[in-house]
């Protein structure tokens, strides 16, 4: 016991003494360990903050206690539903929302756009904030309209007082509103909504059949009712699953979920950095370790047993992930206070930051766990240190019984991984997806590493000059850590070139210009203004017809009924049966973009009285489990349509050109409430200018969308997107220069004492720079150059498997990044080392400066 | 190479004070010959080395090496000249980890300006030849780390020899190394001595090593002086 206790406290003096030096040595490398938390910490707390919010807020988000929402106006039952809930004494009010073109009459083209128009009854809950006063008021009166933030207007190119045309009115604009009710996931991508009166509205006639429009009733419970019991009884009028009936704690749970999925995702990239971290550990660990090899060879001698000493260094790596956890931590609490800042806006709510004790404990806990796995490897050498390497030197054989050990710390850290990514992603699938991933690609990027270094070495000619070999060579140089920086950049080059590669593709693919020129696209055409619209399109030269659209459910599939179908199927695949589809009826064949990949396209007329023919997306009918031949009933509002499969089509989506999944045989339909759209290539900008005039005075409510209009929406989206990523890849990408940076600032003083004995040797002070210039430039080039071709080679199978093929590689892109790579690789190399190689020669006399 | 070296001083300051340990220094060394430098620990022998090979500034005086003043030369041209007539050996061998024992010995040919430097395929025989000569023939792909003490520094014996230079400094370079192996190095050094007739000035502690020289010079009171051999 007694003996225990000496060796315990034995162990912590020796580390507190050895760890003076540790710190230097290894100290740079927790800077990468702290990143990682920094980013896990930060998000933990951001998602906290966010489900807070979405908690305290809800009620003020869904507009009231209980929302009711439908794609098509409320059934008879359901309204009198709410009219009783109302004769109760629970406050109900009326909405409708959709999206649609809003202009500024002689201002740039439309902007597409949220509306939500709303009884005056609103807000049922919580605090309007207006500017200036009393404008909601007004608008809910049918006096105007009100933005739900200034950058809507100034995207609009309008100030209060100023109108702007929406449907068939011209409304002035009154001011802007905050806290009511409105589409968060709307407005997060595409911006802020419009707020006006409900029977200004239906004034403006946005309403016709077929608009994108979401009709909403909202509650708010008489005390001492629980919403619950309410949704209960709302449920009861609309059994039909297309009426959503939501209470406020469901809206922050599916909110919560939201954050929860997202910052999970993002996590995954802190981890990526940790990970990076926890290889630079275990690398300067490795060359801590041998440095001290005499010294625990000596302390053997002495007569120190095997643990306390191996104790003792484990100790000295904690401590050392601990500090850089701790350092972490701060940074991420610090970023946590900075998103409300930075991302005001972007969130349906407000955030109120505050220090969350679990996120960061989290984040330290992860931080140090990862640094002491990851220093266990290397460091298991120490125990196989005998005490002979004290007399001899070159004492370097592994004894066999460590190998078990090896295997399982192995093991442990591939556990490590496996575990935190499944937490991170709350699924053991998903986490040990990513592990494999991440394992292949490491080994990958090592393996490349491992080639081209030894084969380079092969390769360059001996006549090659002195300083290109010297730098190859010095990439071999002991303690140079060369493996691990190559795999630390090289990944995060890896998330750039994929990255680069996926948005390259996405952004060809999403070409908005049809051949005729720059497209308009005209929506909620109704059934009698199809022959004026037609006629107004063909007055612009364009000779594509308008195509109807036909909404409808499915009823049942094969005989079996909707119902009974959902019962079996997962939540995740239920969509696919309770989704409103909107198909249409064509003749022929778009041979622009669809083929027929199964069964025949109709050529002929349709048969008498049998079941409509109908022609299937692929996908889709995969998903249907429906093949050529099978029977699908549909519920055309309200009525049974009953269908035969007739053919399956490959359909390629990103063109720009109405698809649909189901396409009926012309006539099959007639009858059936629809509404048309027409894409039509108008390349002229006076014709196209004529065109929206005469749409607007003869059809008032059909929405004239200039395409380009729609690509600032998609592009805005597509670049906050894009950004995000980019951040991300960016923010390992620097995980990866700290890898190297520590790398570097470990192997100054070797550097130096190389240097000066080249000097010694007859070198001049060009030669041993350009020798260190030679090996920080293989360094990114390699690293640079296998990360971003393992990264476009993983971006193009993603694009394969997720969106079906993928086209050219964006190889301009690649290389910027990639020189960009080599660049700073260089330039962090000359920094750290620059100074030390222009010591003078005479260093090598003497020693206790070197290694 | 005659080396004369006239009126070398050096002092060091640390910590505000000045400690002046070479305090005018004066000998000849005559081309061919062979001088041992001995004196205790602490007494200036390596700072008189480096200064002698280049490596750093004296606080006054001048050396001359077969009559071209160093101290006039930049410092890239000490470097060249380097290159060109000298060789050093340290006490703590100095190989550059990350070369194998070859690429070691072969590193003061390339370095030699191109006129002067033998075709790629001449310098690794050459390397080769060395590395035979020292006993390593079989040893030249194997790192620096992975060889014993004495081996590592009869590679460094090879790499100062391989450019036959005119003049080779050694420092202590015995010093690490148990007596057997220590008295091959010196053998190793006298047949080199002999059959390119490099001059030869040499730090050593060892007795039987100095003894065996032309010439003895023992440092004191900053000063290195002639001793009867
Ligand atoms: N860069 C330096 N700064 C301060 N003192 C030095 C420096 N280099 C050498 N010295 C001192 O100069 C003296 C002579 O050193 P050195 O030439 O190495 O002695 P020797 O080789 O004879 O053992 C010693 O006292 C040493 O501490
Ligand atoms: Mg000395």
């Amino acid at each position: 016991m007694i003996g225990e206790r000496i060796s315990g406290s034995f162990a912590l003096r020796m580390a507190f003494r050895e760890g003076r030096a540790g710190v230097r040595r290894i100290g740079v490398f927790m800077l990468a360990v702290a990143l990682g938390v920094a980013a896990l910490t930060g998000l933990r707390s951001f998602q906290a903050d966010a489900e807070e919010a979405a908690r305290l807020e809800a009620r003020q988000l869904l507009g009231g206690d209980l929302r009711v929402q439908s794609q098509t106006p409320f059934s008879e039952g359901l309204e009198a539903t709410l009219d009783s809930l109302a004769a109760r004494g629970h406050q109900v009010a009326r909405g409708v929302s959709l999206g649609t073109v809003v202009s500024a009459p002689g201002g740039p083209g439309g902007r597409l756009v949220q509306v939500n128009a709303l009884e005056p009854a609103f807000p049922l809950t919580g605090e309007l904030e207006e500017e200036p006063a009393g404008s909601w008021e007004r608008a809910a009166r049918g006096e105007g309209i009100v933005a739900g933030s200034d950058l809507i207007l100034r995207e609009l190119g309008v100030v209060p007082g100023d109108s702007l045309r929406v449907g068939s009115l011209r409304l002035p604009v009154l001011g802007t509103v905050r806290g009511l009710p409105l589409d968060p996931g709307f407005q997060t991508l595409a911006g802020p909504p419009l707020f006006m009166g409900l029977e200004a509205l239906e004034e403006a006639g946005l309403l016709g059949f077929g608009s994108l429009a979401q009709y909403r009733a909202f509650v708010v419970a008489a005390e001492e009712t629980r919403p619950g019991q309410l949704a209960f009884a709302l449920r009861r009028a609309a059994p039909d699953r297309a009426v959503s009936i939501r209470t406020a704690r469901q809206e922050a749970e599916g909110l919560a979920a939201g954050f929860r999925y997202l910052s999970g995702f993002l996590g995954l990239v802190g981890l990526a950095a940790l990970l990076l971290g926890g290889i630079g550990v275990a690398s300067a660990v490795h060359v801590y370790v041998r440095e001290r090899i005499a010294s625990v060879a000596v302390l053997r001698c002495l007569g120190a047993r095997q643990g306390p000493v191996f104790a003792s260094y484990l100790l000295q790596a904690a401590a050392l992930g601990v500090a850089g956890s701790l350092l972490g931590a701060a940074l991420g609490v610090g970023s946590q206070f900075l998103v409300p800042v930075v991302a005001s806006g972007a969130l349906p709510f407000e955030l109120n930051p505050r220090l969350r004790a679990g996120p960061v404990l989290a984040g330290i806990g992860t931080g140090v766990w990862v640094s002491t796995a990851f220093a266990l490897l290397p460091l298991l050498r120490v125990r196989e240190i005998p005490p002979l390497a004290a007399l001899r030197l070159e004492v370097g054989t592994e004894p066999a019984g460590g190998r078990l050990l090896r295997l399982l710390v192995l093991a442990l850290l591939l556990g490590t991984v496996l575990a935190l990514a499944a937490l991170q992603l709350g699924s053991l699938a998903g986490g040990g997806g990513v592990t494999l991933a991440l394992t292949l690609v490491l080994l990958l990027l090592a393996g490349i590493a491992t080639l081209l270094v030894r084969g380079l070495r092969r390769l360059v000619p001996a006549g090659a000059p002195f300083a290109l070999r010297q730098g190859l060579a010095g990439l071999h140089r002991p303690g140079n850590q060369t493996m691990p920086v190559l795999v630390a950049l090289g990944f995060g080059a890896f998330l750039m070139g994929s990255l680069a590669v996926v948005e390259a593709n996405l952004r060809d693919r999403v070409s908005l210009d049809l051949e005729g020129g720059p497209a308009v696209l005209l929506f909620d055409i109704q059934a009698d203004q199809v022959d004026r619209v037609r006629e107004h399109l063909r007055d612009a030269g364009v000779s594509e017809d308008p195509l109807p659209i036909i909404p409808a459910r499915l009823d049942s599939v094969r005989g079996v009924p909707v119902s009974e179908l959902l019962e079996g199927w997962d939540e995740d695949r239920r969509w696919v049966l309770r989704r409103l589809y909107r198909n249409t009826e064509r003749g022929e064949l778009d041979l622009r973009t669809e083929r027929v990949t199964a069964g025949r396209w109709w050529d002929d007329a349709a048969p008498e009285g049998g079941p409509a023919r109908i022609s299937i997306e692929e996908g889709l009918a995969g998903d249907l489990g429906v093949g050529v031949g099978d029977e699908i009933v549909w519920d055309v509002q309200g009525v049974r349509v009953p269908s035969v499969v007739a053919s399956l089509r490959a359909v390629e989506w990103a063109a720009f050109q109405p698809n649909f999944f189901v396409v009926f045989e012309p006539g099959a339909l007639d009858g059936a409430p629809a509404s048309w759209v027409a894409l039509a290539p108008v390349g002229d900008p006076v014709t196209r200018d004529e065109l929206r005039e005469r749409i607007a005075r003869d059809a008032p409510n059909v929405s004239f969308l200039d395409v380009s209009a729609l690509r600032d929406t998609l592009e805005r989206v597509a670049r906050r997107v894009v950004l995000l990523f980019r951040s991300l890849a960016g923010f390992v990408l620097a995980g990866g220069f700290l890898v190297l940076l520590a790398s570097l600032l470990t192997t100054r003083y070797l550097r130096r004492r190389e240097g000066a004995i080249l000097r010694t040797l007859g070198a001049r002070g060009a030669t041993v720079r350009g020798a260190s210039l030679a090996e920080y430039d293989l360094l990114g080039v390699e690293a640079g150059g296998a990360g971003l071709l393992i990264g476009a080679g993983g971006g193009t199978l993603l694009l394969w498997w997720r969106f079906d093929g993928a086209g050219a590689v964006p190889w301009g892109v690649l290389g910027a990044v990639w020189a960009g790579v080599v660049l700073l690789t260089v330039a962090a190399g000359w920094l750290v080392t620059g100074p030390v190689l222009r010591s003078a020669p005479v260093l090598v006399l003497r020693e206790g400066e070197g290694g | 190479m005659r080396v004369e070296v006239e009126g070398i001083e050096k002092s060091f300051r640390s910590g505000g004070r000045t400690l002046r340990v070479l305090e005018g220094v004066d000998f000849v060394v005559e081309a061919g010959s062979r001088t041992a430098i001995v004196g205790p620990s602490g007494s200036g022998k390596t700072t008189l080395l480096g200064i002698l090979a280049g490596l750093e500034q004296p606080g006054g005086g001048t050396v001359r090496i077969g009559g071209t003043d160093l101290f006039a030369l930049t410092e890239d041209g000490r470097a060249e000249f380097r290159a060109r007539h000298l060789g050093f050996v340290f006490q703590t061998f100095h190989l550059l980890p990350a070369l194998t024992a070859r690429e070691n010995v072969q590193v003061p040919l390339e370095l030699l300006p191109a006129s002067l430097r033998p075709p790629p395929a001449e310098i690794r025989a050459r390397a080769e030849a060395y590395l035979e000569r020292v006993g390593l023939g079989e040893r030249g792909h194997h790192y620096p780390l992975q060889l014993s003490g004495g081996e590592q520094q009869r590679v460094a014996l090879a790499r100062a020899f391989v450019t036959r230079p005119a003049l080779l400094f050694a420092d202590e370079p015995t010093g690490n190394l148990d007596r057997e192996t220590g008295a091959r190095i010196v053998e190793l050094l006298e047949e080199l001595n002999r059959e390119a007739g490099t001059t030869l000035v040499l730090v050593t502690h060892d007795g039987g090593l100095a003894a065996s020289m032309d010439r003895v010079l023992t440092f004191r009171d900053g000063v290195p002086r002639p001793e009867a051999a």
